[in-house]
């Protein structure tokens, strides 16, 4: 391509790229200095004050425990969920694929209108009574927020899968049907370690949307104080928005995003090495 | 006798999906105990402020999809087609920011909205979305699959990039951006958490999303069916597309 031509693209290309660096890269940079800052009207470096307040807080403390019991109680439910369908969904002849459409369809509804139905549900003296129940912690209050959570995600989780399955070679099917192979060793034995990178992205994109739950809660409790076991991290960074204790979010969201950072490297890790043996 | 077994129970779970939609659909088409139109009728005649909001989540919407898509096709086929220094290092910085949680980047949002002065206002939950990097990893995403031979061809042709984009590259990816434009409606028609932080002390630029619950318990489900409909719409309209174009999520 001539110089011109390119010089023109990159012309037309800047205005997305000067708009993510204003609004991402640019105060992202800013908000890692707040997190050293101490508050108040006089500036200084606090070296890690921040990060030592906010993780002794107590509140910070519970919707850390609770957004990682969440994010792993929730993942690894819409993973199998996903796993299982997408087996189904394979074996099934291809006029019935409409049936796929039902599952992804939650993913594109407005959580408002679909709140409406979980209210409906789940507010009733007797569901009530459930959530009251000691022994379990609470687990009755997030319940609506796991289903929430499954019947909306599992369709994205389901076309990855689906596509990189259709991706195995037949011959492969083939000659493990010749060899006696059961359905249950097939997919054992040789589906799954073949999507075996597929299934990881699914992992980490569902990781990731299962941070996203804030908006369900919200709109499920109405508010932005859910009960104790329901309280996650953007409950917490929320309230400090309202209060703006921009260095107590910074430090947050610095120690969050090195969390999931590191989360998602070391799954990817552990992928190479298990993909070595 | 098997597969028929299968088939069964994978229609019958697909089914119980739909039911939510389903039992939404037709609570909202009845009042008291019998069927009847009244809620709809209520709803489009009692002023409940609710198409005050409605419009404020169309106009949203319609922003964020047309602005984001517009200004993210030419970036999309820069990092798909021309090779230029650092463009892989920029890639990878888009795709770590699409990657992080919604709480690591509501936080620079908020302070360049701040700095601008533009929190409470319309553009504080337009800008950010229009920006955000998923729009322009799509396009890069689909634009791979133009063959470089009709984009040599067509510089022969022609030297106006936008004759290029508009005749060489556009027609190749038709479906797949119909699919995004349709992704990134649904998902600005849905907002919540910028409005509840970008327009802390503004609730009249609100969308319906935050909105809905304070309607009325009698017109309830009549106005959540119609927030519904065009979210609904768009999904059984596109439904092909989008699946496939969902595919490419995959890095």
């Amino acid at each position: 391509m001539n110089k011109k031509l390119r010089l023109k693209f990159l012309a037309l290309g800047l205005p997305a790229a000067a708009g993510f660096a204003a609004f991402y890269i640019l105060p992202f940079i800013r908000s890692v200095g707040y997190a050293f800052l101490s508050g108040g009207l006089k500036k200084r470096f606090a070296g890690l004050e921040n990060f030592k307040a906010v993780a002794e807080n107590e509140y910070f403390r519970l919707a850390l425990k609770n957004t990682a019991l969440f994010s792993l109680i929730g993942v690894a439910a819409v993973m199998s969920l996903a796993l299982l369908l997408s087996f189904g969904l394979m074996k099934l002849s291809e006029r019935l694929l409409w049936i796929k459409s039902a599952f992804i369809m939650p993913y594109v509804l407005p959580t408002a209108s679909v709140i409406l139905i979980w209210r409906a549900v789940f507010d009733s003296d007797g569901y009530f009574y459930l959530t009251r129940l000691e022994a379990w912690g609470g687990f009755f209050d997030v319940l609506p927020l796991y289903l929430l959570f499954i019947w909306k995600n599992v369709g994205i989780d389901i076309i990855l899968l689906t596509a990189a399955m259709s991706k195995v070679p037949k011959e492969v099917y083939e000659a493990a049907a010749i060899d006696g192979a059961s359905p249950k060793t097939v997919g054992l034995k040789i589906t799954l370690p073949l999507i075996s990178p597929t299934l990881l992205f699914v992992g980490v994109l569902s990781f990731l949307n299962s941070l996203k739950i804030f908006k369900e809660s919200y709109l499920f409790f109405g508010s932005n104080y859910p009960p104790d076991s329901a309280y996650m991290l953007q409950n917490y960074m929320n309230n400090h928005f309202y209060k703006l204790n921009y260095q107590n979010l910074s430090a947050a969201a610095v120690m969050f995003t090195a969390f999931v950072g590191l989360a998602i490297f070391f799954a990817y890790i552990f992928s190479e090495r298990s993909g070595e043996r | 006798m098997k597969k028929r077994l299968l088939t069964a129970l994978m229609t019958s779970l697909g089914v119980f999906f739909f039911l939510p939609v389903a039992s939404l659909a037709i609570k909202s088409l009845t009042f008291g105990k019998s069927l009847s139109l009244v809620q709809y009728w209520e709803l489009f005649t009692v002023d409940h402020a609710y198409f005050k909001y409605f419009w404020n989540s169309a106009l949203y919407a319609f922003v964020i999809t047309s602005a984001s898509i517009i200004i993210s096709l030419p970036l999309g086929f820069l990092f798909a087609k021309i090779k230029f220094r650092g463009a892989k290092a920029l890639f990878f910085i888009y795709i770590a920011v699409m990657l992080l949680p919604f709480q690591a980047t509501l936080l620079p949002n908020y302070i360049r909205l701040r700095d601008l002065g533009f929190l409470n206002t319309p553009l504080a939950l337009t800008l950010p979305m229009i920006f955000s990097p998923f729009a322009v990893f799509l396009t890069r995403q689909f634009m791979t699959s133009v063959p470089d031979e009709l984009i040599d061809y067509a510089q022969l042709e022609t030297s106006s990039a936008l004759k290029i984009m508009r005749c060489a590259v556009l027609p190749q990816i038709k479906p797949a951006i119909s699919a995004l434009a349709v992704l990134i409606f649904c998902e600005s028609w849905n907002i919540v958490e910028q409005a509840l932080i970008f327009s802390m002390d503004n609730p009249e630029i609100y969308p319906l999303s935050v909105k809905l619950a304070e309607l009325p318990e009698d017109v309830a489900s009549a106005g959540g069916a119609v927030y519904m409909f065009p979210a609904l719409m768009l999904f059984l309209i596109f439904r092909k597309p989008l699946e496939t174009s969902m595919e490419s999520y995959k890095l």
